[in-house]
């Protein structure tokens, strides 16, 4: 770096234009007055929370308070002093708890929905009309009738699929939705070959890194989106690994990496086919590992595509007794019968039926795939490939690693995430010191234990979904009203226009949030909710993260007339004649969770947390987590599943690549809408939230479009020029800014922003809608495919 | 010669440009709206966080920049009232608000442009004070930068951002103490000292 002073003063126009640009802050909310605190405490005082805005860090808190109001934040002192930590997004709640945006008390839709308008009422008229209304919908149509979902930043989440601790939807037998559509589409693919769900640990956890001496991200930025586990990252580089990212843009992880690998986007997958194809092509695979481990060795049928199981030679043969070739008795024999030396490779005839191993059909499917090709697909050079490959599949341990945008917002995500296992599964990094396949961010894998579900009797059950909510607004269901916490509308949804349409339709819209975020525009009835620093009761949430239980007290007093969403719901139950089922007090719920019986939560009772700090560590070893070391996989045969006869009709039982489904040069579309249109996550937000945080917004105060300077010099734009940038489902209007790291024919604006700070539209208005229809046999679903989407650009 | 001599060292290879330190300085300071003590300046292209170059061809990183709390620091001299000076036991460099007047001999005098001035009232938001109560508040016409958090440290805390930086890139101790984390890297790593060739010997170091 060159130096000298004049760099410093126009650095600091950089980076501290915050003064000078206080004038984009666009507040419509008139009618909201400047947040004041209540209450008034004279001395200062120490509390302690943990943050749940879904970067998934949930970091504990150590809060000074002053006259009854949060003046400081520090992180808490963890029994493990690597996970006391903060990020410039919890620092900042100091200022957002007291932000205008704060919904103050309920409110009433006295517009149309959509035109913001809203008049004051009481909570109690509030919650009267809303139980009302579900009482009637309830009656009429069913529990199917109403709709709830939960933002991921919302701690006690009526759409309990997740902690099912709320309990609401099963409650009011109500239809609820889980994380349909989002982050589960690579899982989906990575399930079918490991047996584990999205979130899971065929990861080791991520202080096991310095034990690697490759790292491979896949459209991973963890350095933004986790930057609580940078230390890690760095940690390992420094013991010796190699930290690869792969990634069309030059984001801040590819910066830190030691290579970085630009490739076209949408194209991983094709990559990983040309990794796999070397590894068979020149014998890097594990052959011990895939014989005992994997089904590589079952044997497929070619007459029908399907497995051959014992009863397909023996009528009274079991249908769940796969078989292998074993070469001791060169015979057909069950994979599991005492003494089977199986064969990896061949092709057989059995009682007339001719075989060969999905080993051997791997291999042949992969022949297309040749380094060659996957170069031209992904324009990697070959030489780079061929590179990464050796050293991924000769000198590990390895990790895979993948985030849950940039591999995953794609139409055919799933392949992405079952080739990633494969390769893994190839090269015995399943199950390793040092390896793992699977999802990287937010410290996903670390040691667990189970809480208990707080009870209900049975007849409480919740309705079975109907179809994805993401096609919610393209097919006919039964919903009439959803029940929104947090800013469903703008961020779980693709093509802001079609849900704007269907919600339109719907009888009754609620949104409970602290803010009034874009989701509130469209509700009925707006309900204010407590931060994670308010509460009416002393001993709130908890959580397991980090392999730390977490607990949240009551640092400040409600805010204005806000509630906790542990109140909303409690009051709204006693008007539907089921709050006895309901934990009375937080506490008492937290008590039941606590009381599983699972060995790791032993000597940790609320009374323990509280005079811990709120955070004590599991009763677990002190290694890092690393899953699977037994190499016991929850799929239908406890092994790593190479071959999938589910996806038989699909022709998937291997996978194939595919192009990106719209954001393909091969889509005749692609002459009208040329770049990519990618919308990532970023530092200063965790999803929507943030967006307001007025510390944030001094260094980061609005969105722009990212755009390689070629791509916007072809089209007539300078730097800081207001554009459109539109497709045939809508457009936005934002300032474009020169951005190298873009490549070429790729566009981005980073995803969350809140609808006031874009000209026009929003940057949901041009994704993707689009599921694919395999997806709905895999375990979480489809995925909306955000990224899968193609724009132009244009000068306003 | 001072007794002790506080500073700090930054590793650049770990800094991820996050901001969080310039957040936690905001917080623990008191530091009003549009202004900050410390700032991450982008080695990159025009704007935050843009790279240098053309794809696929770029570089980028990150400097983090406060008071470089100097040896022979050019602020100190100016200060016609004596506001801002070099505390023997400790080597901070720091501004009495009280004696301050307000006349930025101190800005102009400072190469790496780390003072901020109240032109106006300050503003916060939220509407109170917040962060540590014992941070003296400045008033309109003062001049203000970081302290290396003089109230923490007093104590025998570390500065806020230090303590709150999550890729553990800040480090904070005693440079004269030899066996000093701070002191171990400096002589371990490759270091830089901010525009050397000015001779204001700062006691922040950046690890390369």
């Amino acid at each position: 770096m060159r130096l000298t002073r004049r760099s410093f003063i126009k650095g600091s126009l950089v980076a501290g234009a915050a003064a000078g640009l206080a004038g984009t802050w666009r507040s419509g909310q008139k009618w909201f007055r400047e947040a004041r605190a209540t209450g008034s405490q004279p001395e200062e005082r120490i509390a302690y929370t943990y943050h749940p805005p879904n970067c998934g860090g949930r970091c504990s808190m150590k809060c000074t308070v002053r006259d009854g109001r949060l003046v400081k934040i520090e992180p808490n002192e963890w029994p493990d002093k690597r996970f006391s930590l903060i990020c410039l997004r919890g620092l900042s709640e100091v200022e957002r708890v007291y932000s205008p945006d704060r919904i103050q008390q309920p409110m009433k839709r006295v517009g149309e929905r959509g035109e913001g308008k809203f008049e004051p009422v009481s909570w109690e008229q509030a919650l009267d009309d809303i139980a009302a209304k579900l009482k009637e919908l309830k009656e009429r149509y069913g529990g199917k009738a109403i709709l709830f979902k939960s933002s991921s930043g919302v701690e006690y989440a009526y759409d309990d699929s997740l902690s099912a601790s709320s309990r609401f939807v099963a409650l009011l037998g109500a239809q609820g939705q889980g994380w349909e559509g989002i982050d589960i589409g690579a899982a989906d693919g990575h399930n079918l070959v490991t047996g584990e769900l999205a979130f899971g640990a065929t990861q080791n956890e991520i202080t096991d890194w310095v034990n690697s001496n490759l790292i491979i991200l896949f459209g991973s930025n963890i350095l933004e989106t986790t930057m609580t586990d940078a230390q890690f990252f760095f940690d390992a580089q420094e013991a010796g690994a190699k930290i690869v990212s792969v990634d069309p843009v030059y984001s801040t992880t590819a910066a830190k990496a030691d290579q970085w690998i630009p490739l076209r986007p949408g194209t991983d997958a094709a990559l990983l086919w040309g990794m796999i194809n070397l590894v068979l092509e020149n014998d890097w695979y594990q052959d011990d590992y895939l014989k005992k481990y994997s089904t590589a060795p079952f044997l497929v049928r070619q007459d029908n595509g399907k497995l051959l199981r014992e009863s397909d030679l023996a009528p009274a043969g079991s249908p769940d007794k796969y078989l292998v070739w074993d070469t001791v008795n060169n015979a057909a024999r069950p994979h599991d019968a005492a003494g089977v030396s199986p064969a990896l490779e061949g092709s057989f005839t059995t009682d007339g039926i001719q075989v060969k191993t999905v080993f051997t059909l791997l291999k042949e499917t992969a022949r297309q795939y040749t380094p060659a090709w996957a170069a031209e697909t992904t324009k990697i050079p070959e030489q780079v490939i061929r590179d990464l490959t050796r050293e991924y599949a000769l000198g590990g341990p390895a990790v895979l690693g993948f985030g849950y945008a940039g591999t995953d917002k794609w139409y055919h995500a799933d392949t992405f995430g079952r080739l990633a296992a494969i390769l893994g599964v190839l090269t015995g990094n399943i199950g390793r010191v040092g390896g793992g396949v699977g999802g990287i961010s937010h410290h996903i894998t670390a040691w667990n234990a189970l809480l208990a579900p707080w009870p209900l009797p049975p007849q409480f059950q919740p309705a079975p979904r109907e179809i994805p909510f993401a096609e919610m607004p393209f097919k006919p269901n039964s919903v009439r009203a959803f029940i929104i916490q947090g800013n469903i509308l703008q961020q779980h949804l693709a093509s802001l226009d079609h849900t704007i349409e269907w919600i339109k339709k719907l009888e009754l819209v609620v949104v409970i949030d602290p803010f009034f975020n874009p989701s509130s525009l469209w509700a009925d009835y707006l309900l204010p909710a407590c931060t994670c620093f308010e509460s009416e009761y002393e001993v709130n949430n908890l959580q397991i993260n980090r392999s730390h239980v977490l607990l949240q007290g009551k640092v400040i007093a409600p805010l204005f007339q806000a509630k906790t969403d542990f109140q909303i719901q409690k009051e709204l139950a006693e008007r539907l004649g089921l709050s006895q089922y309901l934990p009375k007090t937080p506490e008492e719920l937290q008590r039941v969770r606590l009381a599983s019986g699972d060995p790791a939560l032993e000597g940790i009772t609320v009374e323990a947390l509280k005079a811990n700090n709120y955070v004590m560590r599991l009763k677990v070893p002190e290694e890092p987590y690393r899953g699977y070391r037994d190499h016991k996989f929850p799929t239908p045969t406890g092994k790593l599943e190479l071959y999938h006869e589910v996806l038989l009709p699909e022709g998937m039982a291997l996978p194939k690549y595919e192009e990106p489904y719209e954001a393909s040069p091969q889509n005749p579309l692609y002459k009208k809408y040329p770049l990519v249109y990618i919308q990532t996550k970023h530092r200063f937000r965790a999803h929507s939230q943030f967006s307001n945080a007025r510390w944030l917004l001094e260094i980061n105060p609005e969105p722009v479009l990212e755009i390689n300077p070629a791509d916007a010099e072809a089209r007539g734009l300078k730097d800081g020029d207001l554009v459109e940038v539109f497709n045939d489902r809508g457009q936005v209007r934002v300032r474009c800014q020169f951005t190298p790291e873009m490549r070429p024919g790729m566009v981005k604006i980073s995803e969350g922003w809140w609808l006031r700070y874009f000209a026009a539209g929003s940057f949901q208005s041009l994704t993707n809608p689009t599921l694919n229809p395999r997806q709905l046999k895999e375990i979480h679903g489809p995925v909306v495919p955000f990224y899968d989407s193609l724009v132009e650009v244009r000068k306003v | 010669m001072a007794e002790r001599k506080l500073g700090m060292t930054v590793d650049l290879k770990r800094c991820i440009g996050c901001q969080t330190c310039a957040v936690a300085c905001r917080m623990q300071n008191n530091v009003p709206m549009g202004m900050l003590w410390n700032r991450v300046l982008t080695d990159g292209g025009e704007h935050l966080d843009r790279a240098r170059g053309t794809y696929p061809y770029l570089t980028k990183s990150w400097l983090p920049l406060a008071c470089q709390h100097c040896e022979n620091a050019p602020c100190v001299k100016v200060c016609p009232v004596g506001a801002t000076y070099k505390r023997e036991e400790d080597g901070l460099v720091l501004i009495d608000y009280d004696k301050c007047i307000g006349c930025r001999y101190c800005m102009a005098a400072c190469p790496y442009n780390v003072r901020v001035f109240n032109w106006k009232e300050p503003v916060r938001q939220p509407g109170h004070d917040y962060g540590d109560a014992k941070v003296p508040k400045r008033r309109k016409g003062i001049v203000e930068k970081c302290s290396f958090c003089v109230e923490r440290v007093h104590q025998g805390a570390e500065p806020m951002c230090v303590l709150c930086c999550p890729a553990k890139a800040r480090k904070f101790g005693d440079l004269n103490d030899p066996d000093s984390e701070v002191s171990t890297l400096i002589r371990r790593r490759r270091t830089k000292q901010l525009l050397e060739d000015k001779g204001t010997r700062p006691q922040v170091y950046y690890l390369l």
